[in-house]
């Protein structure tokens, strides 16, 4: 039971970075490395409000304003000459893989290659009894956001006219500009909205590490990417079941195999759902991509 | 053979002789299209393989090189078959995933001593040694790609359907490929692993593949000479400059790559951007003014 909700926390929070790679690649077709670095971004933000006294509140909103800021640069600046130049997918790709290098290295140089301490202050770290089980009450805290965030997400694609935009945009970008949909609009706020997503997860996890590195989210990259494979590249529902199936896995074998075999198997997972069913578990078919 | 360098530059050199080798391993692989980021789990192999042979069972430094080569290229050809059936992004994310199971497998493996690593692994290979084996690589690629069969690899990689059209078995083209750059992979690996007599699995992870994946692609596809000339042109501009922070480094190869992408999405041997390198060339003289340098002629300069 313990170990359950160990694994439902790990992974709402994969889910919520799932869900932001995954927005990425629905709608702008980008695969993005740059993620991780949002979340890092993102903790930094926050812990620059936190250290001027900001209560944490608003340094959780100026975490996500830095994370929104950088993807806002980044899609107008980069992505938008892209596709102006109807570059192919990989240099998308690339750009993001420079994109994060160049945020990492500055994030090391302003912090001299060492991790720093983040303040628990003001967040809620004390222990919580469910069920007759001690639970972190962050943990719950980010479940919860994770699910209203999912909630709120699905309301805007599914109900709202701009979400409608977004759908229309990610299922052929050319017929809805010709209905009248500023497609550059809604790339650039998909973009903002995942930034913002990620970089609430990297204060999750900052504030629950208590420290934060330039490179302390490196290795969610690769879960993030396997909750999206395993939902179902693109697919929102999707990444929320995969992320939350990877914090499982992640959990499970690390109670019952080895710790070292956390990483392996959402590896593996990525490996096997890319071979036997590229569409992911709620993906649509997508025959002229794979 | 760089006797007359003093000891640290000696160093950088073989070092960057080394991963001359690691940069051709990348470009063999985008050279047919397939965008696969699996070299550093290969070299991983390679080190291991030879660390192990020349360390716990006692081989001699060649023959446990040669091992070291063979064994990424023959399990490249069972991990193709999965691997190479992807496309696209779709590939990119599988080859990651491969390289990084690779990477955790010998880190979890009492054979390979887990995360500890290797270390006095035998030091007898030197400069010559690397320079021969470069001199033999570069000969093989230029005769491979004046070949017909380097016609059939540019094909695939231009419009893989027509190539398959024109009867070239596609398959076959990108597991050789891919079989091919393994083995430069694990060769490059084995040689590191000797030079520097240390070895550990944080050595293989994405931060190897950067400033590869830079050269690559900033040499552009074309031509082998391209990312081997980046390489040389950026590392020498590197030690010329003295940049001793790995940070700034990285900063220049993140702003590079994406400023490649943006402007010369091709790399600088790209003959489009040769083309409209001399298109504007002229036009510029005609309006009677001095030439300006083409973009293709900038990495010269630089090496």
């Amino acid at each position: 039971m313990q170990q359950f909700i160990n694994g439902l926390s790990l992974g709402s929070s994969c889910a919520l970075l799932g869900v932001s790679v995954a927005l990425v690649w629905g709608v702008l077709r980008v695969l993005s490395f740059a993620q991780t670095q949002l979340m890092t971004w993102g903790a930094f933000g926050s812990l620059l409000a936190l250290r001027w006294d900001a209560p944490v509140l608003v340094a959780v909103l100026a975490g996500i304003a830095v994370a929104v800021a950088i993807s806002a640069v980044i899609d107008i600046a980069l992505f938008n000459r892209l596709r102006n130049q109807q570059a192919g997918e990989f240099a998308f790709v690339v750009v993001t893989i420079g994109v994060a290098q160049v945020l990492s290295s500055v994030a090391a140089m302003r912090t001299e290659n060492q991790a720093v301490s983040f303040p628990r202050q003001g967040f809620p770290v004390e222990p919580l009894t469910v069920f007759g089980q001690n639970v972190p009450r962050l943990s719950v805290v980010m479940m919860v956001f994770t699910l209203v965030a999912m909630v709120v997400l699905g309301y805007w694609l599914q109900r709202t006219r701009s979400g409608m935009a977004v759908r229309a945009v990610a299922f052929d970008a050319e017929t809805a500009e010709l209905l009248g949909i500023n497609s550059r609009r809604v790339f650039a706020t998909c973009f903002m909205v995942s930034g913002g997503m990620a970089a609430v997860a990297g204060i999750f996890f900052a504030a629950s590490a208590a420290q934060l590195s330039h490179t302390s989210n490196d290795s969610l990259l690769l879960v993030a990417f396997a909750a999206t494979v395993i939902g179902g590249l693109g697919s929102i529902p999707g990444a929320v079941i995969g992320g939350l199936a990877v914090g499982m896995i992640s959990v499970y074998s690390t109670v019952w195999v080895s710790p070292a075999f956390r990483e392996a198997v959402a590896m593996l997972a990525i490996l096997v759902v890319l071979v036997v069913r590229p569409q992911g578990i709620l993906g649509a078919k997508a025959t002229e991509r794979v | 053979m760089f006797d007359w360098l003093d000891p640290s530059q000696h160093f950088a050199v073989d070092v960057t002789l080394i991963t001359t080798l690691m940069v051709l391993s990348v470009h063999l692989v985008f050279r047919a299209g397939i965008f696969s980021l699996a070299s550093a789990g290969f070299a991983a192999i390679g080190a291991y393989t030879t660390a192990v042979l020349a360390t716990k069972e006692g081989w001699s430094t060649w023959p446990s090189i040669l091992a070291a080569t063979l064994l990424p290229s023959v399990l490249a050809v069972v991990f193709a078959v999965p691997v190479l059936r992807l496309r696209g992004i779709y590939l990119a994310l599988g080859s990651i995933a491969l390289s990084e199971v690779i990477v955790i497998l010998i880190e979890n493996t009492e054979l390979t001593n887990k995360t500890l690593g290797f270390i006095r692994i035998p030091k007898d290979v030197n400069s010559n040694h690397f320079v021969l084996i470069l001199a033999v690589v570069f000969a093989l690629l230029q005769l491979h790609a004046r070949s017909h069969r380097g016609r059939a690899v540019e094909a695939v990689r231009l419009d893989e359907r027509t190539a398959s059209g024109l009867g070239i078995d596609v398959r076959r083209v990108r597991t050789a490929a891919f079989v091919a750059s393994a083995a430069l992979a694990g060769l490059a690996g084995a040689l590191e692993a000797h030079h520097t007599t240390v070895i550990g699995p944080e050595n293989y992870g994405m931060n190897l593949l950067l400033p590869l994946f830079t050269y690559a692609l900033i040499g552009g596809n074309n031509h082998w000479l391209g990312p081997v000339l980046t390489c040389w042109g950026l590392t020498a501009l590197r030690h010329w400059w003295g940049f001793d922070d790995a940070n700034w480094e990285n900063i220049a190869y993140g702003v590079l790559l994406v400023v490649v992408v943006l402007l010369a999405p091709g790399g600088l041997t790209d003959p489009a951007l040769r083309r409209r390198a001399r298109a504007r060339l002229a036009r510029f003289r005609g309006r009677g003014s001095g030439p300006i340098p083409a973009p293709g002629t900038v990495e010269a300069g630089a090496t």
